[in-house]
C-alpha cells in the first residue's frame, strides 16, 4: 500500500521525452569546458558553428541512457545508514547553499559561517527525517582555497550519513580523491562505498559552464555519482509554460547524462529537478511556487519512466522566516514530491529560496517530513488489523482503551507522535505560551546538546586538518567550532 | 502633426512595448523636425520610466517592462545617427554598464537590472555574460563616468568582482565610477569587504541604487540628462 499521485498518461511522457531528444538534436547544447565538448565530439556528435552548440543526436542519448543504474547508493561512513535510491521509498535530504544563517541567538540574519555548517550538521545527525547531507550553507569565513575541502570535511566529521556537495574547479578534485583514501583506506573503494556524490547544475537556457562540469566529470571518472540538477525558470531561462520548461530541464539533463556516461559508462546518476518559475512581479526566484509542484511531479515520472532516480526540490519556501508561510509553501511542495514518489526531496533547513538557513526550521521540516513518511507508509489490511474479533469482543458503546492489542499496536507505530505539534487543550496552550517556533529553536540546542555523531577515527580526521593546512597553510579553520550557545 | 500628439503615441507605443511602432514614430519624429533629443526626453523616457512606475506599483508583469524596455533601445537605434549628428545623444546620457563577470554564464539577474534601470532613464550598455575584466575597464574609458552594475551568481566567480575593482584603481579610472555588485552569493559584507559602492538583493532594490549612485556622478560635460536621471 501506498499513496500515489500522478499527472501524465504515457502519451504525455512520450510527448515530453521526444520534445527534449529533439531540442538536443535541433538546437542542442553549448558547452564551455572544453574535456566534455570533446566526448560529445569523438562520439561523432555535431558541432553547430552558427550557434556553438553541439547537436546531440536521439541514439546517442538512448545509448548512454541505457548503461544509468536505475538504482543509485548513496553510501555512510555508517554502513547502517546506507541509502538506495530508485526502490520506491522516498528520502530527505539538506539543500545546498544558502548564503546566510538566522542566528540561533540573536534572530537576526548574518552571513552564514562554518559554525552554522557544523551546527547544522550535527543537528541534521540527529535528525530522523533527514537521510543524507547536503552542506546547507556556505562558510563565507572560511578561505576560497579551502572551503569545498572544510565543507565537505564537516559532512565526514560531523555527520556518519552520506555526503553530497558540488564541486569548483579540477584543482579540487585531487585532495577530494585524497579524502577518500583517507575514510575508505583507498579511493578505488568508493565504486562499491561512494560516501560522496556531486551535484552540478547546467545553466538555462541550454548550457554548460566549465569550471564546475569539467571538474564533476573528472569525479565521474572517479566513481562519484553525480546529480545532473537543471534549474530552468519558467518565463526568464526558460519558456513561461511549464510544457516547455519540462522538456527543456529533461533535455538539459539528458545531455548531462550524454556526458557523464560517456566519461563513465553505468556511472550512478540522478535527476535533479531544479525547475521553478521566475516571479514575474519581483524579477526573483520562486521556490514557493505551486508550480514547482506540477513540474516535481511530473519530471518524477519521467524519471521513473527513464529509469533514473530523481530528486525534488520539495521543502523549499520563499518565506523568509520560519512561520505559516514557510509551512504552507513546503507542505504543499513536499507533500505532492511524496504523494509522487520522488526518491529524493530536498529543502531541509533552508527558507528564503533556499538562502538561509533556520535551525528552527530543520525541526519543523523533519516533524513534517516524519508525518509524511507515516502517510507514506499506509496502513496493513488483513484480519489482525481489521479487529473484527476485537469489535464484536467491545460490541455496542464501550472503549478501545483498555485493550492489550490497542497498547501493541500503538507502540508498532500505528500512530505518529509528533515531537513538535501542540496537540494539548485550547486552555494549557494558552496557559504554556507554547509557540512551535521556539519549541523548535529549544529542540534544537537540546539535541545539539545530546546527540552523539558517530566519531570519526582520530586519525582520519587528523588526516582530514592535515590535508586542509596543505592545500593553504595560511587557512585557520576550527572544525569543531558551533554557532550554539557562543 | 502636433508634438504633443506624438509624444502621446509614443507614451502607448512603449507601454505597447511594440518595437516596430517605436521605429516608426522615432523616424516619423524625425521627419516632422523634432529634434531627436526632444524625442528621447520628453517621448520615449517619460514614456518607459511611466512603464517602471507601473511594475514598481506591482500593477504590471516583468515581461512587459522588458518589452517596452526593447521598444525603446529599437527607438533610440534610430535617432542615434541624428543625435551624433546633433552633436551631443547618447553620450550625453548617465551611464550604467552591466556585465555578468569572468568565469560566469548566468544572464538572467544583469538583464532584468539592465532593463530596469534604463526605464528609470539611464544610458545602459550590456556587456554580456562571462565579462574579461579588461572590456569593463575599456567600457569606463571609452564612456567616462558611470555606474558599473557588476553580477555574479557562482561564490567562485563573485571574487571576480575584486578583480574588476583592483584593475579599475590600477587603470585610475576608479572615482569615476560607482561600482554594485549583486547576485545570488553576493551579500552586503562582500561588497564592504571588495570595497563596492553598493550592493541590492533584487532588480527594484538595484535599479534605485544604481539611480542614486548615478546622482552622485559629476556631471560629464555636455550634460544634458540630469533632469531625467
Amino acid at each position: 500500500m501506498k499513496p500515489t499521485l500522478s499527472l501524465l498518461d504515457r502519451e504525455q511522457i512520450q510527448q515530453i521525452q521526444q520534445a527534449a531528444l529533439d531540442l538536443l538534436k535541433n538546437v542542442g547544447v553549448k558547452i564551455a569546458s572544453e574535456p566534455a565538448e570533446a566526448l560529445l565530439r569523438e562520439a561523432g556528435q555535431e558541432f553547430d558553428a552558427s550557434s556553438g552548440a553541439m547537436r546531440i543526436s536521439q541514439d546517442l542519448v538512448e545509448q548512454c541512457l541505457a548503461t544509468v543504474p536505475s538504482q543509485v547508493l548513496l553510501a555512510g561512513r555508517d554502513e547502517s545508514r546506507d541509502v538506495m535510491l530508485g526502490t520506491g521509498k522516498v528520502h530527505t535530504c539538506l539543500d545546498g547553499q544558502g548564503m546566510y544563517t538566522l542566528d540561533p541567538d540573536s534572530g537576526q540574519r548574518r552571513p552564514s559561517e562554518l559554525a552554522d555548517l557544523v551546527a547544522a550538521t550535527r543537528l541534521s545527525d540527529a535528525l530522523e527525517g533527514v537521510d543524507y547531507l547536503w552542506p546547507n550553507v556556505v562558510p563565507t569565513d572560511v578561505p576560497q582555497t579551502v572551503r569545498t575541502y572544510v565543507e565537505s570535511a564537516v559532512g565526514f566529521i560531523h555527520t556518519s550519513r552520506h555526503v553530497q556537495h558540488e564541486i569548483k574547479e579540477i584543482g579540487e578534485v585531487p585532495l577530494l580523491l585524497e579524502m577518500f583514501d583517507i575514510l575508505l583506506g583507498d579511493r578505488r573503494r568508493h565504486a562499491e562505498r561512494p560516501i560522496f556524490s556531486v551535484t552540478c547544475c547546467p545553466v538555462s537556457p541550454l548550457q554548460h559552464e566549465d569550471d564546475m562540469t569539467t571538474a564533476s566529470l573528472e569525479l565521474a571518472r572517479n566513481d562519484v555519482p553525480v546529480v545532473v540538477m537543471p534549474m530552468p525558470l519558467a518565463g526568464a531561462t526558460a519558456p513561461v509554460t511549464l510544457a516547455g520548461t519540462l522538456a527543456m530541464l529533461l533535455a538539459e539533463f539528458l545531455s548531462g547524462v550524454a556526458l557523464y556516461q560517456l566519461a563513465r559508462p553505468g556511472l550512478p546518476m540522478i535527476l535533479g529537478i531544479g525547475g521553478t518559475i521566475l516571479d514575474m512581479r519581483t524579477g526573483l526566484y520562486s521556490a514557493g511556487a505551486p508550480e514547482l509542484s506540477l513540474l516535481n511531479i511530473a519530471m518524477t515520472e519521467i524519471g521513473r519512466h527513464i529509469g533514473v532516480p530523481v530528486m525534488a526540490q520539495g521543502l523549499v519556501t520563499d518565506a523568509k522566516a520560519p512561520g505559516t508561510q514557510a509551512a504552507y509553501e513546503k507542505a504543499i511542495n513536499a507533500t505532492s514530491a511524496f504523494m509522487a514518489g520522488s526518491d529524493v526531496i530536498n529543502g531541509v533547513g533552508l527558507i528564503d529560496s533556499s538562502q538561509l538557513l533556520s535551525f528552527e526550521q530543520m525541526i519543523i521540516d523533519d516533524e513534517m517530513t516524519n508525518m509524511l513518511h507515516r502517510v507514506e507508509r499506509g496502513f496493513e489490511i488483513d484480519p489482525e488489523h481489521l479487529m473484527l474479533d476485537l469489535i464484536a469482543e467491545v460490541g455496542h458503546g464501550g472503549h478501545y482503551l483498555g485493550q492489550r492489542r490497542t497498547l501493541a499496536h500503538m507502540k508498532k507505530g500505528e500512530h505518529f507522535q509528533p515531537k513538535l505539534s501542540f496537540r494539548g487543550a485550547y486552555q494549557v496552550w494558552q496557559d504554556s505560551g507554547y509557540d512551535e517556533v521556539a519549541a523548535a529553536r529549544e529542540r534544537a540546542s537540546k539535541l545539539l546538546k545530546e546527540h552523539e555523531v558517530l566519531p570519526l577515527a582520530s586519525e582520519e580526521e587528523k588526516a582530514l586538518e592535515e590535508l586542509i593546512a596543505r592545500a593553504d597553510p595560511e587557512a585557520r579553520v576550527d572544525l569543531h567550532a558551533s554557532c550554539f550557545g557562543r | 502633426m502636433a508634438a504633443n500628439d506624438i509624444y502621446e503615441e509614443i507614451m502607448q507605443c512603449i507601454a505597447d512595448g511594440d518595437e516596430d511602432w517605436a521605429r516608426e514614430l522615432a523616424q516619423k519624429g524625425l521627419d516632422e523636425g523634432v529634434s531627436p533629443l526632444d524625442l528621447i526626453e520628453n517621448g520615449f523616457t517619460p514614456a518607459l520610466r511611466a512603464v517602471g512606475e507601473r511594475w514598481d506599483t506591482g500593477s504590471i508583469f516583468l515581461p512587459e517592462m522588458i518589452l517596452s524596455a526593447d521598444a525603446m533601445k529599437a527607438a533610440v537605434r534610430v535617432l542615434q545617427p541624428a543625435l551624433q549628428e546633433a552633436g551631443g545623444g547618447a553620450h550625453d546620457m548617465k551611464t550604467c554598464v552591466v556585465g555578468t563577470v569572468k568565469g560566469d554564464i548566468h544572464d538572467i539577474g544583469k538583464s532584468i537590472v539592465g532593463a530596469l534601470v534604463e526605464a528609470s532613464g539611464l544610458a545602459v550598455i550590456d556587456l554580456g555574460t562571462n565579462v574579461e575584466t579588461e572590456l569593463f575597464v575599456n567600457a569606463v574609458r571609452e564612456r567616462g563616468s558611470c555606474v558599473i552594475g557588476l553580477s555574479a551568481l557562482l561564490t567562485t566567480t563573485m571574487v571576480e568582482m575584486k578583480i574588476v575593482l583592483d584593475e579599475l584603481a590600477k587603470a585610475g579610472l576608479r572615482n569615476q565610477v560607482r561600482v554594485a555588485v549583486g547576485g545570488a552569493p553576493v551579500t552586503q559584507a562582500f561588497a564592504d569587504e571588495i570595497g563596492a559602492d553598493g550592493y541590492a538583493e533584487d532588480g527594484m532594490s538595484a535599479m534605485h541604487l544604481i539611480q542614486e549612485l548615478a546622482a552622485g556622478l559629476d556631471p560629464a560635460p555636455g550634460e544634458s540628462m540630469s533632469k531625467v536621471a
